[in-house]
């Protein structure tokens, strides 16, 4: 008790023991797959892998909508995600029930979405296709009410302009004659 | 492509991830390990001129360090997990903010022990004299021992010396570390040098020097003892004080030279910053109005003879200017290094909110509670009376 | 010639030109599904399909349930045998936000942050570098900079994401061991264990990184790791409808990052100087792109 190194001890001992309560801290709480690869909880890599996908692909969306699909991957938009435009399919089914409507509203929406890419805008690449909406109602001399979908059908947006070709030479071999 | 800051910056990075709590913890970090270095010189090497506030400014560290990890805690987005930093600190990479963890636990220890060794004597005295929750106070902090002997208040002697030299090189290293944490960041160029721990390390001696001068005769002035604040004291603080900021501002700027000379591409970013956003924080307030002026009044009081009461006046004006100038030199290193981005187009803007989580009444708070701690500390450690005892 | 443009805008605006609210051509539209729909059930008659047939309708669901299954498909062994890779083209990005869109929603990240982004680099004749990303690009870009006045020299779109560095600084700082590089390569976020301290989003030289406001952790694109693991590309390469986004098996010489990376194609990366040897690699981006 009165020992002139009791003092030292005891705080001496006293440090021991918080080095020791790290330790064996550490010892208790360290998860169980720390260090299996590396410095970290290794079993995180599977939960990390386990997530569920929200956005499904194209496969996925042929195996209900196989029309669709099939007039799309002949067209100039084949390389498109379904859901590029209609959303994620995982907003579409939960389980296996249908939960969500997953059509584009026609109109502004559909113009909206197809401007995303097709509008000229500084950056784009010049050899893609794009207009400026306002400008291409005009030179087509169409109302400016109309929307994208008035005119192209949207999965195959240059079916109809190929529909229109065929009837303008079929046309034009008429105005031929009438010449 | 010179200089051109044309306000575009990641869109993660509007806004700085560190704030006002960080500057904060860099801030009271460097305040611990001034008040250190005031109280080592005195046990370690000897200043007689410190020894009457060398208990004093050990246990005004020992207030400051206790609320270090405050504002570090508070700024965690989780702040239960904050035990990891301990229990899995990150030495593969390393971290060194996992460093931080263990060297500031150890620094505590070291001080928080020195402490003890320095008043073990007089609380087995007080302990004898004192009763109730004091009595108890000083029976756990004695660990139950009563010892009185001479040879034990040798040994005492002997391990404070030994803790105020071990505490040196930890004082220097957390500090220095804290610098590092910013040193170390290759990303951001405002912070991407070898001197940051050395800049950190002279400025927090410096902030913590001002700090003891404050307080000192801060205390003394409200207690009506100011007879008892010792000149020679004084002015030795002030030459230390003079000293350490010497040294600091020179770093500093040496930093700066360096990067303004070498003119790399970041220089061009960095520069921008310090001319638009930074200007007022930076060259008006931290260089100019805080470090020109003291280092004019601090070489005046310091080679001068000046009398007592203008030498405590003007030691208090100095002391508050230099500690402003370190809590801008932080702000600016933390904040600054943020608002340049890394984009290198441009800056963002902060200014914390008043009543946020990490905003100005929080900060405050923090900067108040070593006062309070320091008045609870003082009621079983008394700073002064060693002093008019003679003798330890 | 005028008799030709009459005729076509009789065909194309018809009549009610003044307000067509329902499109014109969407019958052909559902002629065309209508044929579609006639060819799979002749098909179906005529055997092609039969023996399926009973099986269509439960083939549905069960695609769904392999969907929604999150039962990882290649092992982690497999995948450590992999060498992942992701390039982006930037002449082919049109900045269309798609691959923002879709990362927002696989990930659930919070508004405000980005995992990914995409940047407009404008570039003028004399030289001046303009960039821009409203909202991270992700609304898509739909106004031109008519706020620079000197002539264009050169202009496009820069995605951004996770650089899947080799020497990742982040995972360097990170103090408790919660952001790793995992054993096939990708640096990923433990988010049962990080304490959001800010460290690595302080590091990380390319910004990707953020404290996500819902989990109150550090975040970042992860190249869709969950997806990568179920044999799928990362949610924002399935979304770009131009390719500009690029993944792969560089070990596989049949993948397209393959042969990219073995062609002689000026592959860039971000930041060299930093030193972290990213795994993202850019075609055709300027040497402003930083």
């Amino acid at each position: 008790m009165n020992s002139p190194y009791s003092f030292s001890t005891r705080l001496f001992l006293l440090f021991i023991a918080i080095l020791l309560l790290i330790y064996f801290a550490r010892i208790f709480s360290l998860p169980e797959s720390w260090g299996d690869y590396g410095y970290y909880r290794g079993d995180y890599i599977d939960e990390e892998a386990s997530k569920a996908m929200v956005y499904g692909g194209n496969d996925t969306c042929q195996s209900c909508h196989e029309e669709v699909y099939t007039i799309k991957k002949e067209g100039a938009h084949k390389k498109l995600s379904c859901e590029l435009c209609h959303g994620p399919v995982g907003e579409h089914v939960e389980g296996k029930r249908y939960i969500g409507e997953l059509s584009v509203e026609r109109g502004t929406k559909q113009t909206k979405m197809c401007l995303r890419c097709h509008q000229e805008v500084t950056g784009r690449p010049e050899t893609f296709p794009m207009v400026d909406a306002k400008q291409h109602l005009e030179d087509e001399k169409v109302d400016a009410s109309n929307a994208c979908g008035s005119c192209h059908t949207v999965h195959e947006p240059l079916e109809t302009m190929r529909y229109v070709k065929r009837l303008r030479t079929l046309r034009e071999g008429l105005d031929d004659d009438d010449e | 492509m010179d200089a051109q800051v044309l306000n575009y910056v990641f869109p993660n990075d509007m806004h700085p991830h560190w704030t006002l709590m960080i500057v904060l913890y860099t801030y009271l970090t460097g305040l611990v390990e001034g008040a250190f270095i005031v109280s080592a010189l005195s046990y370690v090497f000897g200043f007689k001129s410190l020894q009457p506030i060398a208990r004093f400014s050990l246990v005004l560290a020992f207030s400051w360090l206790v609320v270090v990890t405050v504002p570090l805690i508070i700024h965690l987005g989780q702040p239960t997990r904050a035990p990891w930093m301990l229990l899995t600190p990150n030495y593969d990479g390393p971290s060194m903010m996992a460093g931080f963890g263990y060297i500031y636990l150890i620094y505590t220890l070291v001080i928080l022990f020195q402490i003890l060794f320095v008043y073990r004597y007089e609380m087995v005295l007080f302990k004898a004299t004192s009763s109730g929750i004091k009595h108890h106070i000083y029976s756990i902090l004695t660990l139950g021992t009563n010892d009185r002997s001479k040879e034990g208040r040798q040994i005492d002697t002997k391990v404070i010396w030994l803790f105020g030299a071990l505490g040196i090189p930890t004082a220097s290293l957390l500090h220095g570390y804290v610098g590092f944490i910013f040193g170390g960041v290759k990303a951001v160029e405002w912070w991407f040098t070898p001197l940051m721990p050395i800049v950190f390390s002279f400025s927090a001696a410096v902030s913590g020097i001002a700090g003891v001068i404050v307080t000192y005769i801060m205390i003394k002035l409200f207690t009506k003892r100011v007879y008892e604040i010792k000149t020679e004291t004084l002015k030795t603080l002030i030459k230390l004080l003079w000293t350490f900021f010497i040294f600091a501002f020179f770093f500093e700027m040496l930093e700066l030279g360096v990067h303004a000379y070498s003119v790399t591409e970041n220089w061009h970013h960095v520069k921008a910053a310090l001319e638009g956003p930074m200007q007022w924080s930076f060259w008006t307030m931290q260089i100019k109005v805080l470090s020109i002026i003291p280092f004019f009044i601090l070489m005046w009081l310091s080679l001068r003879t000046i009398g007592r009461i203008a030498l405590m006046f003007w030691g208090v004006v100095v002391s508050i200017m230099l500690l402003m100038q370190v809590f801008f030199m932080r702000w600016n290193v933390v904040v600054g290094g943020q608002i340049m981005g890394k984009s290198g187009r441009g800056f963002t803007e902060y200014f914390p909110e008043w009543f946020d989580k990490e905003g100005i009444l929080v900060a405050g708070l923090i900067l108040i509670a070593p006062i309070v701690i320091l008045w609870l500390l003082s009621k079983i450690f008394p700073f002064w009376e060693s002093t008019t005892e003679g003798e330890r | 010639m005028t008799t030709m443009n009459d005729f076509m805008r009789k065909l194309i605006v018809s009549d009610d030109t003044i307000a067509p609210k329902e499109p014109q051509y969407r019958h052909i539209e559902q002629e065309m599904i209508d044929r579609d729909r006639r060819g799979f059930i002749d098909k179906i008659m005529s055997g092609a399909l039969g023996g399926s047939l009973m099986l269509v309708v439960p083939m549905h669901s069960e695609l769904f349930g392999e969907l929604l299954s999150e039962e990882p498909t290649i092992s982690l062994d497999e995948s450590k045998k992999k060498q992942y890779c992701f390039i982006v083209d930037v002449t082919g990005c049109i900045g269309c936000g798609a691959c923002c869109v879709a990362d927002r929603k696989e990930n659930n990240v919070p508004e405000g942050q980005y995992r990914t982004w995409v940047e407009r680099y404008v570039i003028d004749m004399l030289g001046e570098v303009y960039v821009d990303s409203p909202n991270g690009g992700e609304d898509g870009y739909s106004e031109s900079r008519d706020d620079i006045t000197n002539e264009i020299k050169d202009s496009y779109f820069v995605p951004k994401l996770c650089n899947m560095c080799d020497e990742p600084s982040c995972v360097q700082v990170c103090p408790v061991g919660a952001t790793f590089k995992s054993p096939d390569g990708f640096v990923l976020v433990d988010n049962t264990h990080c304490v959001a301290c800010s460290y690595c989003v302080q590091a990380c030289p390319y910004g990707v990184r953020f404290i996500n406001e819902q989990t109150k952790t550090a975040d970042k694109c992860t190249w869709c790791y969950h997806r990568v693991r179920k044999g799928k590309e990362p949610a924002c390469v399935a979304a770009c409808p131009t390719g500009a986004r690029k993944f792969g098996d560089l070990n596989d010489p049949e993948s397209e990052v393959a042969k990219i990376y073995h062609s002689k194609a000026l592959l860039s990366v971000l930041k060299k100087e930093q030193g972290n040897d990213p795994r993202l690699y850019y075609i055709g981006a300027g040497q402003e792109v930083i």
